[in-house]
């Protein structure tokens, strides 16, 4: 899976059509993410907490977009 | 990548350089209990578990195992070490500290340390443990194997990653506030739109701010109004100011919120475990702490010291978080039912405090209620929070409502100005409050979005792991239905399987069906025996999955408890299952080694015994016989019947399977008597047979011969079996030369029937088609089957 580059995109891609006003920079830093450090070892909590900042910042500083990126 | 030879020198029972030489074959080491040949186990588990070897962590082993790992009697200045050499003549050598720390170089090709341990090796007490499993550790036993672990290591930190934004965003703080600023809306507007609400702001602004014009935005009118109030009141009459204080003092909803936080107790409590408050709060710094360790491999137990690996700290505050995931819940419950009273309770603090209450405050301070208020001054609001129980509620209620009741009862009569500026600022507030609100709610809202996104892929993920663990299981079920299929022919247990419960997450269980009624657990009905069988065939069948096929296989000591019919079927699996693969069989079980001996290829297998344990100077030593005889011969000093008796046990063992093997023929006894055959029985048809049917020649070139020797050999071991022997196990006078005797000469008889030029027994190969079975090198041959001079059984 981590390395699947579509079943991570089909995910996304499924998830976003449940919550349509997920942002486009969200789903595109989910899909880097899964790719990478998130299936690659457990984070640590400053780690997970450096993400969960991005995350939000991306949901309320871009526009909803329906489909992933990626 | 196979082993060639494990060395071992004062590592565990080991004395001064030791070695176990498989040669990259596979090989079945027998030892007597203590002999010392788990050491080479312990060796093998050291590397693939960094240093560690689970049978000897206790807490008097040290935090590195340091007391345990090195012989007892190790001379200063020698070195505590072990290598492991593999088939490309690398090898991997291991220095252990004093400390226990160790030192590591080569072997790189080999990799070992990335061999997983639960395909590797098997030992006595770990037979059954998967079983005994509960169906997350299966879960996580077998997680390896099924190659998700990339994808539970993402679905983990999904899980975290969603907890982390609620963490950061304090969205559910927020929306506790969210649904606070609701109800007071609803108290002060009831089922007003947001229009209407505006339209009532709007009115308050046109009465207090006649100076000012109507701004468009909502929240800066309430500001304007909020200002305007304040100037109004700063301007009142004393008296109006006062009765103003006091309403704000009445208004607190104390005995609500002491009502709230007796109710959260009451739902901590009712579904939880003794001391749970305080267990959570362990909990959840431990959970703090297992973020902080980083990269360290252990971990020292905080009450007993013992060294413990980070991984499975960390596994364990894990499942502890899962298990008590609704408790949790309940406890956050509680500290924001604390925060709120705590708010309200310093609310009152500074109402009372304030300029404009002072003279109700002066007049209380006489009467009865002084203690109350003195009470209330003493209240460290800040330590409240930390710890509030019931003894502080039941204060609450009798020292602080009867403030809040005097409050109330002072309010009722106030001017109506002031009555209408109090009414206007609660206006002016709740408006605040719910405009904030709406705001609010749109980043809850997002915030929440996210989270239910992240969750989503979770669950995702986690389905895409529970339908690639299924087809897994599904593969390596039909492995174990084989394999118990063999150690298990004809019986009534069958369709062992392991599966996936349904609308669990990370858990595996086996499942069997027991006289055909269907058994959700093994652990309902099978016997130890069949328990242990069964962990066997699993571990095999998830170590048949192994990709690398060159890798050996360790089971050490593993058929403990299992009888003698579906002990021998083991061999049979193994030749079938794991005839490419290196596999090492440790045992203590003579008779078993003996029948393996006879039953295992002995082209791919080597057999070696050791001696039985010394002194630990002298250490781990290597018998040069591949008998058993030395077991016996280390009980001539003291006890020569016993020696006399062990060596016509083995006799008894030995002489069956070689009449098994040679075909010999032997009257049909009825029921299980012929299990019951004594050396003496098959000696005395091996004498009879052996005169024209046990030949040899010394060259290629020679004629074959009669072994006019060997029978005779046979024939003395015989006699003295028949009179010596049944002395040690009767009348127990066997005196310690007639011992050493009957071994030695025991040990001679059955040497017979081994070539001394290949090492291989006579049995080893087929020779001159059906008549003959002869040794590798065709020194020795014994003619079976329809020959001359074959004698028709049956009663004969």
């Amino acid at each position: 899976m981590p390395n699947d580059q579509n079943w991570i995109a089909c995910r996304i891609s499924e998830a976003m059509k449940r919550h349509p006003s997920v942002t486009s920079s969200v789903s595109s830093r989910m899909g880097d993410l899964l790719s990478t450090q998130l299936s690659e070892r457990l984070l640590s909590t400053t780690e997970l907490m450096s993400v969960a900042k991005e995350l939000i910042t991306d949901m309320v500083s871009t526009p909803p977009q329906g489909v992933a990126k990626r | 990548m196979r082993i060639k030879a494990i060395r071992l020198s004062w590592f565990r029972g080991a004395a001064d350089s030791v070695s176990l030489e498989p040669d990259c074959k596979s090989m079945v080491v027998y030892g007597a209990n203590g002999s010392g040949k788990s050491s080479f186990t312990d060796a093998v588990e050291f590397v693939l578990k960094g240093g560690k070897i689970a049978h000897l962590v206790h807490e008097y082993s040290g935090r590195r195992q340091e007391k345990a790992i090195p012989n007892t009697h190790k001379p200063e200045g020698q070195s505590v070490s072990f290598s492991i050499k593999f088939k490309d003549d690398s090898e991997l050598k291991t220095v252990v500290l004093r400390d226990g720390s160790f030192t590591r170089s080569g072997g790189e090709t080999a990799a070992m340390d990335t061999w997983d341990y639960g395909r590797t090796v098997l030992r006595q007490d770990e037979v059954a443990a998967f079983i005994h499993q509960t169906k997350g550790g299966k879960y996580s036993a077998l997680l390896p194997l099924l190659g998700l672990q990339p994808m539970e290591v993402a679905a983990e930190n999904l899980r975290q990653l969603a907890r982390s934004i609620e963490q950061v965003s304090g969205v559910r703080e927020t929306r506790v506030k969210l649904d606070e600023a609701q109800a007071k809306r609803t108290e002060t507007f009831g089922t007003d739109s947001d229009a209407q609400i505006l339209a009532r702001i709007e009115d308050v602004h046109g009465r207090h701010c006649t100076d000012k014009p109507a701004t468009k935005d909502a929240s800066s009118r309430c500001k304007e109004v909020s200002a305007a109030l304040d100037t109004r009141i700063t301007r009142s009459s004393a008296d109006q100011r006062r009765h103003i204080a006091l309403k704000d003092i009445a208004s607190l909803d104390l005995e609500g919120h002491v009502d709230a936080m007796r109710n959260a107790c009451g739902k901590l409590a009712s579904g939880a475990e003794p001391l749970i408050v305080e267990r959570l709060e362990v909990l959840q710094r431990a959970s703090v702490f297992v973020d902080r360790l980083g990269d360290d491999k252990d971990v020292e137990c905080p009450a007993c010291g013992q060294s413990i690996a980070v991984d499975a700290f960390q596994a364990h505050v894990d499942a502890e978080r899962e298990r008590l995931g609704e408790i949790i819940g309940l406890f956050d419950l509680r500290k924001a039912a604390i925060g709120t009273l705590c708010d309200t309770i310093q609310s009152l603090k500074s109402s009372i405090g304030k300029i404009d209450a002072r003279p109700w405050r002066d007049e209380i301070a006489k009467g009865p209620l002084a203690a109350s208020l003195a009470y209330l001054d003493g209240i460290d609001v800040q330590a409240l929070r930390a710890s509030c129980e019931e003894e502080e509620l039941k204060m609450f209620e009798g020292s602080l409502l009867p403030l809040i009741d005097v409050a109330k009862a002072g309010a009722r009569d106030a001017p109506p100005d002031a009555q209408q500026l109090w009414a206007d600022m609660q206006v002016v507030l709740a408006a605040s409050t719910a405009i904030a609100a709406t705001e609010q709610a749109t980043e809850v809202e997002s915030t929440e979005t996210l989270i239910s996104f992240i969750n989503l892929l979770e669950e995702g993920i986690r389905e895409e792991i529970r339908l690639r663990s299924r087809a897994i299981i599904e593969e390596i079920s039909e492995d174990l239905q084989a394999m118990w299929a063999i150690l298990h022919p004809g019986e009534a247990i069958g369709d062992v399987r392991l599966y996936v419960p349904e609308d669990t997450d990370k858990a595996i269980d086996i499942s069997l069906k027991f006289h055909g009624v269907e058994q959700d657990s093994p652990r309902l009905t099978l016997s130890e025996g069949h328990r242990n069988s069964l962990g066997l065939c699993i571990f095999l069948a998830m170590a048949k999955r192994e990709a690398d096929k060159d890798r050996p296989l360790f089971l050490d000591d593993v058929v403990v408890s299992l009888d003698r019919g579906h002990r021998g079927m083991i061999a049979e699996l193994l030749e079938e299952a794991f005839s490419a693969r290196q596999v090492v069989i440790l045992t203590h079980d003579r008779d078993w080694y003996s029948e393996l001996r006879q039953q295992l290829d002995g082209k791919s297998w080597l057999f070696k015994a050791l001696l039985p344990y010394d002194t630990p100077q002298r250490g781990i030593r290597w018998s040069h016989k591949i008998t058993t005889f030395d077991d016996a011969r280390a009980q001539l000093p003291d006890r020569p019947d016993s020696a006399g008796n062990d060596a016509r046990k083995i006799m008894d063992v030995e002489l069956a399977l070689i009449a098994e093997r040679l075909g010999i023929r032997l009257p049909y006894l009825r029921g299980d008597e012929n299990d019951k055959r004594m050396a003496h029985d098959f000696l005395e048809r091996l004498i009879a047979d052996g005169g024209d049917r046990f030949q040899r020649r010394d060259k290629a070139s020679d004629p074959y011969q009669a072994q006019t020797d060997a029978i005779n050999k046979l024939e003395e071991a015989d006699r003295l079996l028949s009179s010596w022997a049944n002395r040690a196990s009767h009348t127990f006078d066997l005196v310690r030369p007639e011992a050493t005797k009957l071994i030695d000469v025991c040990a001679k008889a059955l040497e017979c029937f081994w070539c001394s030029s290949c090492g291989r027994g006579v049995w080893f190969a087929d020779a001159e088609g059906s008549e003959w079975v002869q040794c590798q090198c065709g020194q020795v041959r014994w003619r079976y089957g329809r020959g001359r001079g074959t004698r028709v059984d049956a009663g004969a």
